[in-house]
C-alpha cells in the first residue's frame, strides 16, 4: 500500500521531471571519460539542492543509475570506462563492439541493468522496513559495534592491502574530527585558525576526492578512441538466453553481497563475472565477446547498488562514497536515515523506492534511441572537457556554505584523490571513516558516558565485532591468494 | 643514426624516473606520521588545558586514540614496506605525472584568482590558458571557447541563485 502511495506520487508531472532530469544528467555526465558514478553524483550534488526535499533525493538516485548506465554505454561502444565496475563490462561489451554487435552488447546491458534494478528496488521495498524495525532495537553499543564492523568490512574490502585501508579509515576519522567538537563544544585540530573551526564538509571533500582526482588522474592516461556504428540492436534467441541466465544469477548473488558494507558494485561485478566463467564450459569466450559477461557485470553492477540502499535507508550506515553523498542529501534536510525514517519520513521514503521502477524504465526508454548522442558526448577532446570538468568541480564545492575554504579544501582533497590513486592507496575507507567516524566516537562517548560495562551485557555489539574479525580473516586469506585486487 | 643529445635525455628520464629520494618515496609514510603526531599533541592539548570544560577528557582523548593508532599502524606499515622492499614512492613514469602537476598548479592559480578577479574573468583566464597549454588550439578557437564557456556558466549559475564572487567583472 505504502509503495503504491509512493508509486502515485512519483508519476506525478513534477517528480516524472525529477526523475527525468535525474537519469537524463547522470547519463550525460556519466558517459563523459573518466567521471564514474560517485564523481557524478559529488559533482552534481551541490546543483540539485535548490531542488525540494523529495525531489532532491529522486534526482540523486536518478543521477547515480543514470551514470551506471552512461559509464557501460562508453565501455561497450569506445572502451572509456567512466568508472571501475564498467572495467568488467568493457572486457567483452567492447570486444562485441569490434565483432559488429555493438547493439547486441549495448541492448543487453540495458535489459539486464533493468531487471536488476527492478528487482532490487523490490528487495529494497521488502527488506528495508524490516532492517529499520530490528535497528529500532539498537542503542549506543549496537550503533558502536556496527560502525566498527562497516569500518572494518570497507577496510578489509578495498584492496590489496588491508594495513594501508586501515591507515586511509584512521586518516579520515581524524579528518572528520577537525573544528568544533558537538558535544564539548570544544575546538580541535584547528591550531588556531578561525577557518578550520568550521570543519571539512563532506561534499567538497568528495568532490575532490572524486571529481578533481578523477580528472587528474585522466590526464596522464592515454586511451585509443574509435567512433562506431550500432548495428542491429536486438540480441538474437541464444544471445537472449544465455544473457538472462547471467542476469538471474548476478542479480541473486550481488542483492545479497550488496547488504555487507564495503561491497560496491565494482566488487559485486567482478565476482559475478568470475563465477560466470568459471561455471561456463567455455570459458575461452570470456574477454572476446561473450554477451554473459556484459549482462552478468550490469546486472550485479545495479543489483549490488539496490542492496547498498537497504543499510544505508534501515540502518543509517553508508556502503560505500555514493551512499556517504545520499546521507548527506538526507541530512542536509535534517532528515536521518535510521531506524525512524520509514515511519517519520514515509511517503518521502516511498516516494524515493518508486522512483527506482520510475527511473529504470526512463532510463530503458531514454538510453537505447540516444546512443548517437552519448557517442558523441564521450568522444569529446578530453583538453577541452577537462577544464570544464574542473570548473564546475570548484563551483559546486563553492556553494555548498558559500566560502572560499571550501573551494581549498576541494583543491586539497583533488591532489590527495589523485596522488593516493597513483600511489595505490584506496579511497573508499577515508569517505565511509570520515562519515561513520563522528557516529563511532558519538556511540563510544554515550557507552563510556552510561556505563562501559554496558558492553558485556549487549550481544549485539559481541556479535558485530564476531562479524569484523571474520571479515578481517577473510580478507587476510583472500590477500594471500592475491584474488582480492584494487 | 640517433641524436647524441636526444640520448642523453632518455638516460636522464630514466635516472629520475627510478631514482626517487628517500623523502620523496616514503611521503605518505612522513605524512600519515605527521598528523598522527599532530592529533596526539592537539588530544592532550584539549585533555591538559580544558579540563573545566565538561567533556574535554572524551573530546580530546579520541583524537589522541586515532593519533596513537596512526603512528602505530604507519611504523608497522613502514617497517613491513621496507622489509619486502617495496617502494612507496615508485608511482609512474616522468609523463605521467607532469601533465597532472601542471593542471593542479593551473587550478591553484585560478582558485588564488577567483576571488580579486570574480568568476567570470577568471575561468575565461584559466579556461584559455588550459585549452593553450593542453589542447595546444588556435587563439581564435581558444578565445572562442573560453569566453563562451565563462559567459554561458555565469549566466547559468545565476539562474540557479548561485552567488559566485563578482570581482572586477560583475556579469551577469
Amino acid at each position: 500500500m505504502d509503495l503504491l502511495n509512493g508509486l502515485m506520487t512519483v508519476l506525478t508531472p513534477a517528480y516524472l521531471g525529477y526523475s527525468f532530469i535525474g537519469c537524463l544528467l547522470g547519463t550525460l555526465v556519466g558517459v563523459l571519460p573518466g567521471v564514474g558514478a560517485a564523481s557524478a553524483v559529488a559533482i552534481l550534488f551541490p546543483f540539485v539542492t535548490v531542488l525540494p526535499p523529495a525531489g532532491m533525493i529522486i534526482t540523486m538516485a536518478a543521477i547515480y543509475y543514470g551514470a551506471q548506465y552512461g559509464g557501460s554505454t562508453t565501455a561497450i561502444l569506445v572502451n572509456v570506462p567512466g568508472e571501475v565496475s564498467s572495467m568488467v563490462t568493457a572486457m567483452d561489451g567492447y570486444e562485441m563492439t569490434k565483432k559488429g554487435k555493438a547493439g547486441p552488447a549495448l541492448a543487453m546491458a540495458a535489459i539486464s541493468s533493468f531487471i536488476a534494478g527492478i528487482v532490487g528496488a523490490i528487495m529494497v521495498s521488502v527488506v528495508g522496513p524490516s532492517v529499520a524495525r530490528l535497528a529500532l532495537l539498537f542503542g549506543p553499543a549496537e550503533y558502536l559495534g556496527l560502525g566498527i564492523f562497516s569500518l572494518t568490512a570497507i577496510a578489509a574490502l578495498a584492496g590489496s592491502s588491508l594495513t594501508r585501508a586501515i591507515l586511509v579509515t584512521l586518516f579520515g576519522m581524524i579528518m572528520a574530527s577537525v573544528g568544533f567538537d558537538d558535544s564539548s563544544g570544544l575546538p580541535r585540530l584547528t591550531f588556531g585558525t578561525t577557518a578550520l573551526l568550521q570543519g571539512f564538509d563532506l561534499v567538497p571533500v568528495m568532490i575532490g576526492l572524486f571529481g578533481i582526482g578523477e580528472v587528474l588522474a585522466s590526464l596522464g592516461e592515454q586511451s585509443s578512441r574509435i567512433t562506431t556504428k550500432v548495428g542491429k540492436l536486438m540480441p538474437d534467441r541464444d544471445e537472449m538466453r544465455a544473457g538472462l541466465g547471467a542476469t538471474g544469477r548476478a542479480t541473486g548473488i550481488c542483492l545479497m553481497l550488496g547488504l555487507l558494507p564495503g561491497m560496491m558494485p565494482s566488487i559485486g561485478s567482478f565476482v559475478s563475472y568470475s563465477i560466470e566463467r568459471y561455471r561456463s564450459r567455455t570459458p575461452q569466450r570470456f574477454c572476446r565477446g561473450a554477451i554473459e559477461g556484459v549482462a552478468a557485470s550490469e546486472a550485479a553492477n545495479n543489483a549490488t547498488a539496490m542492496a547498498n540502499l537497504i543499510p544505508l535507508l534501515g540502518l543509517g550506515i553508508p556502503t560505500g562514497p555514493t551512499m556517504a553523498l545520499m546521507l548527506a542529501a538526507f541530512t542536509m534536510y535534517g532528515i536521518v536515515p535510521g531506524p525512524l525514517l520509514f515511519t517519520q519520513q514515509g511517503p518521502l521514503v516511498w516516494a524515493l523506492i518508486a522512483s527506482f521502477f520510475v527511473g529504470n524504465v526512463i532510463l530503458l526508454i531514454l538510453n537505447l534511441p540516444l546512443v548517437g548522442l552519448w557517442i558523441r558526448l564521450a568522444t569529446i577532446p578530453y583538453p577541452i572537457l577537462a577544464p570544464i570538468i574542473l570548473v564546475i568541480c570548484l563551483v559546486g564545492a563553492y556553494s555548498t556554505r558559500n566560502t572560499m575554504f571550501d573551494v581549498w579544501t576541494c583543491a586539497l582533497f583533488g591532489m590527495l584523490g589523485w596522488s593516493m590513486r597513483a600511489r595505490g592507496w584506496p579511497l573508499a575507507p577515508l569517505v565511509i571513516a570520515f562519515v561513520l567516524g563522528p557516529m563511532i566516537e558519538r556511540a563510544g562517548r554515550q557507552v563510556i558516558a552510561i556505563s562501559p560495562d554496558l558492553l558485556l551485557h549487549r550481544p549485539a555489539f559481541w556479535f558485530f565485532m564476531a562479524l569484523a574479525l571474520i571479515v578481517i580473516w577473510v580478507s587476510y586469506r583472500f590477500t594471500i591468494r592475491g584474488e582480492l585486487t584494487d | 643514426m640517433q641524436n647524441p643529445v636526444t640520448e642523453l635525455l632518455v638516460e636522464d628520464n630514466l635516472e629520475r624516473t627510478y631514482s626517487v629520494p628517500i623523502l620523496a618515496s616514503h611521503v605518505d609514510t612522513f605524512l600519515l606520521l605527521l598528523v598522527g603526531i599532530a592529533g596526539v599533541a592537539d588530544g592532550l592539548r584539549v585533555i591538559l588545558t580544558k579540563t573545566d570544560t565538561v567533556g574535554s577528557s572524551s573530546a580530546g582523548g579520541w583524537i589522541v586514540l586515532l593519533g596513537g593508532l596512526l603512528i602505530a599502524v604507519t611504523c608497522v606499515h613502514a617497517v613491513k614496506e621496507v622489509r619486502s622492499g617495496q617502494n612507496a614512492g615508485a608511482v609512474a613514469a616522468d609523463d605521467e605525472v607532469r601533465q597532472p602537476v601542471v593542471a593542479l598548479a593551473m587550478l591553484l592559480v585560478y582558485i588564488a584568482l577567483i576571488d580579486p578577479l570574480g568568476y567570470t574573468l577568471s575561468t575565461a583566464l584559466f579556461m584559455a590558458v588550459y585549452l593553450r597549454v593542453f589542447g595546444k588550439y588556435g587563439v581564435l578557437k581558444v578565445a572562442t571557447i573560453s569566453i563562451a564557456f565563462a559567459l554561458a556558466s555565469s549566466w547559468l549559475w545565476s539562474i540557479m541563485d548561485m552567488m559566485l564572487p563578482q570581482g572586477i567583472l560583475p556579469w551577469p
